[in-house]
């Protein structure tokens, strides 16, 4: 299987130890690209960064979701809270950390807020390698 | 990061606290007021096997050993301190107790099998193997390679961090003499205190990584060392520079203030 046709969803508590679960949720639909293994490690720390930022961005929330598609042969990742942000992002979150460590090992990493106000951070993984 | 889980700034009183030691109210009330540093530091370390109430048991002991251990007089912020003594003991907690207690045997031997597995590739391709290589190639299902990358990261013993290279050459003789000059980008500027704290291996790591937009695989030849290694390394420098920064937030002002500056 080299494709995801359908999107891939996954909720867990907005816990820092359940960003394990979406560190393994997307380096296996990394996997499945066929990314190099250093760039399958780089999505996994990109998603602990995007998550370990909501979290502190959003105290209040209870679920963490997971959103992978795939778009133009790369992963299209977003991570969102379930709780609206009355500012998003903060100065502090573009400032933050995590967020200079995410523009360092994403593509095209934005900061987004839905209809409904959730917070959500997405980013767009390398393209897959060709393997010879 | 909830109000009541943001770190006490060094400010306040703390200083004078401090001077009162070991007057046990001063260290109790020391210990509490930087209390959420501790659980916000444990918090970090969770979902790696070990449960969120011992890794607090754990960071709240380091805590009150920065707190027993601190010199106000050395010129250094507590909160800095505490922090990486904090982040010390609960890494030794992974070391001394959680690879060989907590991880599953299958999995310890998958994880050593997938390091082993991931050199060979990267030697016999000249690239980074994937997931899919690597399973093929270690008789493993690719979930159980995906499994291993967690633990493996999470669970890196010391030895893996010793600083030679695995050809026995000194790493300072790999990374050469001088310091990259860090040119600190927007967004970086911020955590440059923290980023000089690292050594001069795990900076220069990062400085190929983020500035250079060297991949792990192209580090990895530069230095000398496997690609495995650079992952690690940079898992952990990251994580360094994150504890650093935690440790110096709350305190409302430049991170490179003396101490004695403060109000």
């Amino acid at each position: 299987m080299d494709d995801l046709s359908t999107p891939i969803t996954v909720n867990v508590a907005a816990r820092p130890d359940a960003l394990h679960i979406l560190r393994v949720v997307a380096a296996s639909a990394a996997a499945l690209l066929q990314l190099p293994f250093d760039a399958v490690d780089e999505v996994r720390i990109a998603v602990d960064e995007a998550g370990i930022l909501l979290l502190d961005s959003s105290p209040d929330a209870d679920v963490l979701q997971l959103e992978i598609t795939t778009s133009d042969g790369s992963l299209l990742i977003t991570l969102r809270t379930d709780v609206p942000a009355t500012e998003w992002p903060r100065a502090s979150d573009r400032e933050s950390w995590s967020w200079t460590v995410i523009q360092g090992l994403t593509l095209n990493p934005r900061f987004v807020s839905g209809d409904d106000g959730r917070p959500a951070i997405r980013f767009r993984t390398r393209s897959p390698m060709k393997t010879p | 990061m909830s109000g009541e889980d943001r770190p006490a700034s060094d400010a306040d009183g703390a200083l004078e606290l401090f001077r009162r030691l070991p007057d046990p109210a001063a260290r109790e009330e020391l210990v509490e007021r930087f209390l959420p540093l501790a659980r916000h530091l444990a918090r970090r370390f969770a979902g790696r096997g070990e449960s969120l109430d011992d890794l607090i048991q754990v960071a709240d002991l380091g805590l009150l050993n920065a707190v027993d251990r601190f010199d106000p007089d050395r010129g250094v912020q507590f909160t800095t301190f505490a922090a990486v003594t904090i982040t010390g003991e609960l890494k030794r907690h992974f070391r001394d107790r959680g690879w060989s207690i907590r991880v599953p045997r299958s999995l310890q031997e998958s994880a050593l099998l997938v390091h082993g597995t991931l050199e060979t590739l990267w030697q016999d391709l000249g690239r980074s193997p994937t997931i899919t290589e690597i399973a093929r190639q270690a008789d493993l299902t690719e979930e159980a390679v995906i499994e291993a990358m967690d633990a493996i990261q999470a669970y890196s013993p010391a030895s893996l961090d010793a600083a030679v290279s695995e050809d026995g050459t000194a790493m300072s003789e790999t990374v050469g003499h001088a310091d990259p000059s860090f040119e600190i980008a927007e967004g970086w500027a911020s955590v440059a205190p923290a980023l000089e704290k690292l050594p001069l291996r795990e900076r220069r790591i990062l400085y190929l990584r983020f500035f250079k937009g060297m991949t792990q695989t192209e580090i990895a030849q530069e230095i000398g060392i496997s690609q495995m290694h650079i992952s690690r390394l940079i898992s952990q420098s990251l994580e360094r520079v994150r504890s650093e920064i935690r440790g110096t937030e709350g305190r409302g002002h430049d991170a490179s203030e003396p101490e004695g500056n403060r109000g």
